[in-house]
C-alpha cells in the first residue's frame, strides 16, 4: 500500500500521463514491433524445449514390428492389383476392395455422402476388446494433390492384413478409404459420429496415409498434422511417431521442410519452420491444397495427423508401414486418452518445439499495441470528454450499421460461393478488392459517402480499433495464428490514428492513410496471400466461403464479423475531410503549466 | 407305512443331489469354433426352519456358495462374466439364446426374499460384498447409485418365498469397466465338485479360454420347491469363440506373429505372383483340429468314474464337410461323419480328444439370425452434453415384441422430452407401445429406461435421446478418469408373440462416456494462489492498521528529525564550512 502510494507520488511528481499520452502513438508501434521480436526470439537457443513424451503407457519404438520381410510381397500383391484398378470405375474398385477387406474378416459398410461419392470403410473388432475405444487409418483414393494413392492403398491393405492377424490389440481398428480427403472424409467423421450402423467406440486417434507412388522405396516422409480452427493434436502422439521414424532411421520433414535441410537444425531454419507452421495453422483446412486429411478429425477430441511418404529410393516401403503399425501399438497401450502433453504449440523442428505458454505473449502484445492506438485516436485527438458523449448516439449508430452489413455479407458471400462456383468467387474477390481500394482511396479523391463530426470521426477509429484488439484476445489461445496473422495484416491501421491527430491533412498525409487502408484491407489481403501461396486468391476467398458448410472451419467469420467490421469503422472515419486546427496537443498544455509550477517553486525556494 | 416315508424322503434327496456336465462343439464360419461348457449341480434339500442343512447337501454343490445364498435370502443368484464381441452377422445367435451370456464386464442380479426394499438392499450389498471375495471381481464396489429394480424382469422368475410375509425383491448391478481375466476362472472351477481335475472341464485352461474373441461364463442358481422340500439347483456355464487359425500358429510358431517364411507364402495364382510379388490367397478350405489344439490339453476321463451318463459330448457340424473321430489314449474310438448332431458320453479314464476334419470350412451348420439387431452409439462431442441413439432391425418376417432396457448412471442428465422415435413406417411412434423412465438421484440412484417395442417384419426404429453431463465432485473421479466413464450394456430381450415368455436377449456393447476432467494439479494450484492472495491481503490490511499516513510535507519535517537526518544536516553543515 505504502508502495503504490509511493508509485503514484512519484507518477504524479514526473509527469509520467501527459508524457505517455504525448508518446503514445511510439509506444504502440513499439509494443506491436515487441510481439515480432518476440517470434523471432522463440527459436534461439535456450528459448525452445526438447520434444519428449509425456505419457509413459506409450512407450514408441519399444516393440519389434513385423512388418517386414514376406509383408512386403503381400504390399507388392496388393498394389499390383491396385495399378491395374486405376482406370477402372470408382464404384468397382471401391467392391473389389471391399471384398479384400471381406476376406480379411472386416466388418465392411459403405457410407454415401453429399458430394456424390461414397467412402468404403471396415471394422477389425479387437479380439476380447470392450469395443468401446478404436484407431483410425484412413487411406484416400486420392492424395490432397490429387493423385492416385495407390502406395498408400496397398499398404493400407497390407496393415489390415497384418493387424488382423495379431491377438494384442485393445482397442477396434477402422479402416477408411474416402474419395478424397477433404469433404468426403470430414463426412464420413461427422456421420460416423451420428448415423453410421457401424460404431466402433470413441475414436482416439487416426492416421492419414499418402503415396502417391507405385514404386518399393522412399526417401523420407512429411508429416501434416494441422487441424481446423486451430486445434492441434496431442504433442505426444506426434512424437510418437516421430520417435519410431528415428528409430527407423527415417528423417521427417515438418512444414514442408525441403529434402536438403531436413537435417539441418539452425536458427534459421527453425524460424522458417514456426512461421510456416504459423501461416498453415491459419489456413488449415480452407482449401483443398492447405486440407491434407488430418483435419477432417477435428472437433471429436480425435488426435490426428497426415504422413505421405516422398522420393523413390533409399527406404523400404513396409518402412513406411511401420510408423503406423508402432504408432497403433504405442496408442494402444493407452489406458486413458491423450491427455498428458500439450495441445497448443509450434514445432521448430522435428526435436524442438515451443508451447503456448512461450509464444502467447506475442499475440498480446499485438492486442496491447491495438488498445494502445485506440487510445491514441481517443486521446490525441483534442476532443473533450463531453464532445464524445454528446456524439455517442452517432458512434454506437454508426458502428451498429457496420456490423449489420458485415453480419448480412457473412451469410450473403458464402451463399453466393456456393450457388456460384468459382467464377463467383473470382467476381467476389474483384468487386472486393475494387470496393476496398475505392475506400481506402476516398481521404484521397475527396469522395466522401457520409460525413461526420470529428468527435464522431475519433470515437469510431477508437472503437474500430479496440474491436480489433478485442477480437485478438478472444482469439488467442483458440486460434493464436489466425489472431497473429489478423493483427499484423492490420497493423496499418495503426499509424491513421496519428495522422489524422496531426491536424490539416496535406495531401501525403491523405496518400499514407490511404496506402495504410488499403494494405490492411481484408479483401486485398486475401488476394495477396492467394497470389503469394500460388493457389489464386479466388480459390482462397471461395475456400473462406465454403469452409463453414464443408469442414465447419469458421475463419470467415472471424474476418467478416472481426476484421472486415474495423476496417470499415477506420476507413469510413478516415475519409471525412474535417478540418483541424493546428494547435498543440492538450498535454503539451499540461507540461507548460507544470514547467511553470516547478519554475516559481525554484524561485521560491531562492 | 413310516419306514416308506423315510426311504421316499431319501430317495428324493439322492434323486435331487445330481451333477452333470457337457461340452458343446459348434465349428462356425472363417474357422472359428464356439464352445459351451456347461455344468448342472443340484443340492440336496434345504431345512429353512433349522437353517441347518442335510447330508446330501453338499454332496455336489459347493459348500462355500450354499451359505452365502442362504444366509442372505438369495432366493435366486445370477452371475455373468464377459469380454469381447459378439459378430451376430457371421456367428448368428448366442448360445442358450442368450440367456447364458452378460455384456462386457460383470453383470449380477438376485432375487431377495426380504420383509422390506431397505432389508433386501442391506442383504443385496452383504451378498455382493461377499461375492467379490469369492470371484476375485470388484462386485463389492456396488452401491446405491449403480443398483436398479428392473420393472421389466430379466429371465425367467418362478421362485416362492419361504416365509410368507416376506416378499421378493430383485436387485441388478453392472460394472462395464471390469477387464476378465484368469483370476475369475479359478473359482468359476473350484465351484465345480471335479474342480477342473476330470470331466470336460479339466479343458478349462485360462491362458487358452481368454485368448478367445469373444467368451462369457455366467452361474445362476435358483431355489426350486417341490413337495419334498426346496434345493438350490446351480447352472454354470463357460462359453468362448476361439479362432481356429491363431490357435494352431500358436502351437506352430509361437506367439510372436513373425512374417510368413518366403516358401510357406500362399499367393493367389490367378493373380501376379512371382518371388517378390504375392496377392494373399483366401484361406484354406480343409482344416483338421482338435480339442488339444484349441485347449492345449485333453479331457482325463469323465467327470466321476462309473458314472457312465454324466460327461456328454455334443458337436453341432454340417454332415457334408465335417468328420470327428473320438480318441482315447492313443486310439480312436469312435467316428462320425454324415451326421447334423453327434453325441458321445465319456465313459472311459483314458485322456480323451475329439478330431475335426473338415474339407470346405465355409459350410457350417446353419446359422440362425438373431430376431433383432441394435446398433446403440454416443453422439455429439461436447464436454457437457452428448446424446444416445440406438438403431433396432427386425431380422424376422413376423413383428417382434421386445424390451430395450438401459441403465445409466446418474451423471448422465437425460433429457427425455428430446427423445425422437423414427422407423422405416409412417407410424413409427405407435411401435413403441409401453415406457418406463425411473430418473436418476444424484449420488443413489441411476436413471432406468425401459421401453416396449413392437417392430413389424423387417422394420427399422432408431431412438435418439440427449443428455447433460453432471460434474463430479473431485474425490468421485476414478484413477484413470481421462479414460472415460463406462456406460452398462443396454439389454434387449426379444418376447415369443404367443405365450409372452423371453425367446432371445442380448446385450449391446458398453459405451465409453468422457466427462469433463479437471487437471488433478488444479487443487495446488487454487491452494497456491488463494494462499498468495490471502497474504496480500493480510499485508495491506496489516500496513494500513499499524503504519500512519503523512504527508509529503510531514513525511520531509520527520526525516530531518530523524537520525539520519540530522547526519545529513551535520554532513551538509561540515561541507558549507568547508566550502567556506
Amino acid at each position: 500500500m505504502a508502495l503504490a502510494e509511493t508509485v503514484i507520488r512519484l507518477i504524479h511528481k514526473h509527469q509520467v500521463i501527459p508524457k505517455a499520452v504525448r508518446y503514445l502513438p511510439v509506444i504502440s508501434f513499439l509494443v506491436a514491433m515487441a510481439s515480432v521480436v518476440w517470434l523471432a526470439v522463440l527459436p534461439l537457443e535456450g528459448q525452445y524445449r526438447r520434444t519428449y513424451i509425456s505419457e509413459n503407457a506409450l512407450m514408441p519404438g519399444q516393440v519389434t514390428s513385423y512388418f517386414r520381410e514376406s509383408e512386403w510381397n503381400y504390399v507388392r500383391g496388393f498394389r499390383s492389383e491396385l495399378v491395374n484398378m486405376e482406370s477402372m470405375d470408382y464404384g468397382e474398385r471401391q467392391s473389389i476392395v471391399q471384398g479384400w477387406l471381406d476376406d480379411i474378416g472386416l466388418t465392411t459398410d459403405i457410407h454415401h455422402n453429399s458430394v456424390n461419392s461414397t467412402t468404403l470403410y471396415g471394422v477389425m473388432h479387437a479380439p476380447r476388446g470392450d469395443d468401446t475405444e478404436a484407431v483410425v487409418l484412413t487411406v484416400p483414393w486420392y492424395t490432397s494433390d490429387g493423385h492416385y494413392n495407390v502406395g498408400a492403398l496397398a499398404l493400407g491393405m497390407a496393415l489390415m492384413r497384418y493387424f488382423s492377424r495379431m491377438s494384442i490389440w485393445s482397442r477396434n481398428i477402422v479402416v477408411v478409404f474416402p474419395e478424397s480427403s477433404r469433404v468426403p472424409l470430414r463426412q464420413w467423421v461427422d456421420a460416423y459420429h451420428t448415423s453410421l450402423p457401424l460404431n466402433a467406440g470413441a475414436i482416439d486417434a487416426a492416421i492419414v496415409m499418402e503415396y502417391a507412388s507405385a514404386n518399393d522405396h522412399f526417401d523420407y516422409y512429411q508429416m501434416f498434422y494441422e487441424g481446423l480452427n486451430g486445434q492441434l493434436p496431442n504433442l505426444d502422439l506426434l512424437n510418437t511417431a516421430n520417435t519410431v521414424g528415428y528409430h527407423e532411421n527415417i528423417h521427417v520433414s515438418i512444414q514442408d521442410t525441403p529434402n536438403l535441410e531436413l537435417t539441418k537444425n539452425t536458427y534459421y531454419s527453425r524460424l522458417r519452420t514456426l512461421i510456416r507452421g504459423i501461416v498453415h495453422l491459419a489456413v488449415a483446412g480452407l482449401t483443398p491444397q492447405t486440407s491434407k486429411g488430418c483435419e477432417a478429425f477435428s472437433g471429436w477430441s480425435i488426435q490426428a495427423f497426415t504422413i505421405r511418404a516422398v522420393g523413390d529410393e533409399g527406404h523400404d516401403i513396409t518402412q513406411f508401414g511401420r510408423i503406423v503399425d508402432q504408432t497403433f501399438r504405442s496408442v494402444n497401450n493407452l489406458l486413458e486418452k491423450f491427455h498428458q502433453s500439450f495441445f497448443f504449440y509450434f514445432l521448430l523442428s522435428r526435436r524442438n518445439f515451443v508451447s503456448i505458454g512461450t509464444y502467447l505473449p506475442a499475440a498480446v502484445f499485438l492486442a496491447v499495441a491495438y488498445a494502445l492506438a485506440s487510445l491514441v485516436a481517443l486521446l490525441g485527438s483534442q476532443v473533450s470528454v463531453e464532445a464524445y458523449f454528446s456524439h455517442i448516439t452517432t458512434t454506437l449508430t454508426g458502428f451498429t450499421s457496420i456490423m449489420v452489413f458485415s453480419w448480412t455479407m457473412s451469410v450473403v458471400l458464402p451463399w453466393i460461393a456456393q450457388s456460384g462456383g468459382i467464377v463467383a468467387a473470382q467476381l467476389l474477390l474483384v468487386v472486393g478488392i475494387i470496393s476496398g481500394v475505392v475506400l481506402s482511396l476516398a481521404p484521397v479523391t475527396r469522395m466522401v459517402p457520409i460525413s461526420i463530426s470529428r468527435p464522431t470521426q475519433s470515437s469510431i477509429i477508437g472503437l474500430s480499433l479496440f474491436y480489433i484488439s478485442m477480437l485478438i484476445t478472444a482469439l488467442l489461445i483458440v486460434h493464436f495464428a489466425l489472431a497473429l496473422l489478423v493483427g499484423l495484416v492490420a497493423l496499418p491501421l495503426i499509424f491513421v490514428a496519428p495522422i489524422i491527430n496531426q491536424g490539416p491533412l496535406t495531401s501525403k498525409d491523405r496518400i499514407r492513410i490511404a496506402c495504410c487502408l488499403a494494405v490492411s484491407n481484408p479483401f486485398v489481403a486475401i488476394g495477396a496471400t492467394g497470389w503469394f501461396t500460388g493457389e489464386g486468391g479466388a480459390v482462397l476467398l471461395r475456400g473462406l466461403l465454403t469452409a463453414w458448410s464443408e469442414v465447419q472451419c469458421w475463419t470467415w467469420y472471424v474476418v467478416v464479423l472481426g476484421w472486415l467490421p474495423g476496417w470499415l469503422g477506420m476507413a469510413l472515419a478516415a475519409a471525412v475531410p474535417t478540418p483541424i486546427k493546428k494547435t498543440r496537443p492538450q498535454a503539451t498544455k499540461e507540461v507548460k503549466e507544470a514547467k511553470e509550477a516547478k519554475e516559481a517553486k525554484k524561485v521560491k525556494a531562492a | 407305512m413310516k419306514a416308506l416315508g423315510v426311504l421316499l424322503w431319501a430317495f428324493f434327496v439322492v434323486a435331487h443331489t445330481y451333477y452333470n456336465e457337457s461340452l458343446h462343439i459348434t465349428p462356425l464360419p472363417r474357422n472359428r469354433v464356439l464352445t459351451s461348457f456347461e455344468f448342472n449341480i443340484t443340492s440336496g434339500v434345504l431345512d429353512f426352519e433349522r437353517q441347518d442343512v442335510s447330508n446330501g447337501h453338499y454332496a455336489y454343490f459347493s459348500r462355500a456358495l450354499g451359505p452365502v445364498i442362504e444366509s442372505n435370502g438369495a432366493r435366486e443368484l445370477h452371475l455373468r462374466f464377459g469380454q469381447g464381441w459378439w459378430d451376430a452377422e457371421k456367428w448368428g445367435e448366442l448360445p442358450y439364446s442368450g440367456s447364458k451370456s452378460g455384456g462386457t464386464g460383470v453383470e449380477v442380479w438376485a432375487v431377495i426374499e426380504a420383509p422390506s426394499l431397505e432389508q433386501a438392499k442391506k442383504q443385496w450389498y452383504s451378498l455382493t460384498k461377499t461375492l467379490s471375495g469369492f470371484f476375485c471381481a470388484s462386485l463389492n464396489f456396488i452401491d446405491d447409485s449403480i443398483t436398479t429394480t428392473p420393472k421389466h424382469i430379466i429371465g425367467d422368475a418362478s421362485t416362492v418365498t419361504m416365509d410368507s410375509r416376506n416378499s421378493l425383491f430383485l436387485l441388478k448391478a453392472a460394472l462395464p469397466s471390469e477387464p476378465i481375466c484368469t483370476e475369475n476362472l479359478t473359482p468359476f472351477l473350484k465351484l465345480l465338485p471335479t474342480r477342473g481335475k476330470a470331466g470336460v472341464s479339466s479343458l478349462l485352461d485360462g491362458h487358452k479360454l481368454f485368448d478367445s474373441l469373444w467368451h462369457a461364463m455366467s452361474i445362476d442358481v435358483n431355489t426350486v420347491c417341490t413337495e419334498v422340500g426346496c434345493y438350490l439347483d446351480m447352472q454354470e456355464t463357460i462359453s468362448a469363440v476361439i479362432d481356429v487359425n491363431r490357435s494352431i500358429r500358436k502351437q506352430k510358431e509361437g506367439g510372436v506373429p513373425k512374417p510368413t517364411p518366403g516358401e510357406d507364402l500362399r499367393c493367389d495364382s490367378t493373380k501376379k505372383h512371382d518371388v517378390w510379388t504375392c496377392f494373399p490367397s483366401g484361406e484354406d478350405k480343409e482344416i483338421d483340429y482338435s480339442l488339444s489344439t484349441i485347449f492345449g490339453r485333453s479331457i482325463k476321463g469323465p467327470a466321476f468314474v462309473g458314472d457312465n451318463e454324466g460327461t456328454l459330448i455334443v458337436l453341432n457340424v454340417h454332415p457334408e464337410s465335417w468328420k470327428v473321430e473320438f480318441v482315447e489314449g492313443q486310439m480312436p474310438v469312435a467316428r462320425y461323419s454324415k451326421q447334423w448332431t453327434i453325441e458321445r458320453h465319456i465313459t472311459s479314464t483314458e485322456p480323451c480328444d475329439v478330431l475335426l476334419s473338415c474339407s470346405d470350412n465355409s459350410v457350417t451348420s446353419p446359422i440362425i439370425d438373431p430376431p433383432v439387431r441394435v446398433a446403440r452409439s454416443l453422439t455429439g462431442y461436447s464436454q457437457d452434453k452428448g446424446g444416445i441413439r440406438a438403431a433396432f432391425t427386425n431380422q424376422l418376417n413376423r413383428t417382434s415384441r421386445f424390451v430395450y432396457s438401459e441403465t445409466l448412471p446418474w451423471f448422465m442428465k437425460l433429457h427425455m422430452h428430446t427423445l425422437t422415435i423414427v422407423g422405416s413406417g409412417s407410424n413409427a411412434e405407435s411401435w413403441v407401445v409401453d415406457q418406463f423412465y425411473r430418473p436418476s438421484i444424484d449420488r443413489t440412484r441411476p436413471s432406468r429406461l425401459e421401453f416396449v417395442i413392437e417392430l413389424p417384419a423387417g422394420a427399422t426404429l432408431t431412438l435418439t435421446f440427449k443428455f447433460h453431463k453432471n460434474l463430479l465432485l473431485i474425490h468421485e473421479y476414478p484413477p484413470d478418469a481421462n479414460h472415460g466413464f463406462a456406460i452398462d450394456p443396454a439389454v434387449i430381450t426379444v418376447f415369443d408373440a404367443s405365450d409372452g415368455l423371453p425367446i432371445y436377449e442380448f446385450r449391446t456393447t458398453s459405451m465409453l462416456l468422457t466427462l469433463p476432467v479437471p487437471d488433478f494439479s488444479m487443487p495446488y494450484n487454487v491452494i497456491i494462489l488463494t494462499c498468495t492472495v490471502m497474504s496480500l491481503a493480510f499485508g495491506s490490511i496489516f500496513n494500513l492498521l499499524i503504519k500512519k499516513t503523512v504527508t509529503e510535507d510531514e513525511y520531509q519535517m520527520m526525516a530531518a528529525k530523524s537520525g539520519l537526518g540530522k547526519l545529513k544536516q551535520k554532513i551538509q553543515a561540515i561541507k558549507r564550512s568547508v566550502r567556506g
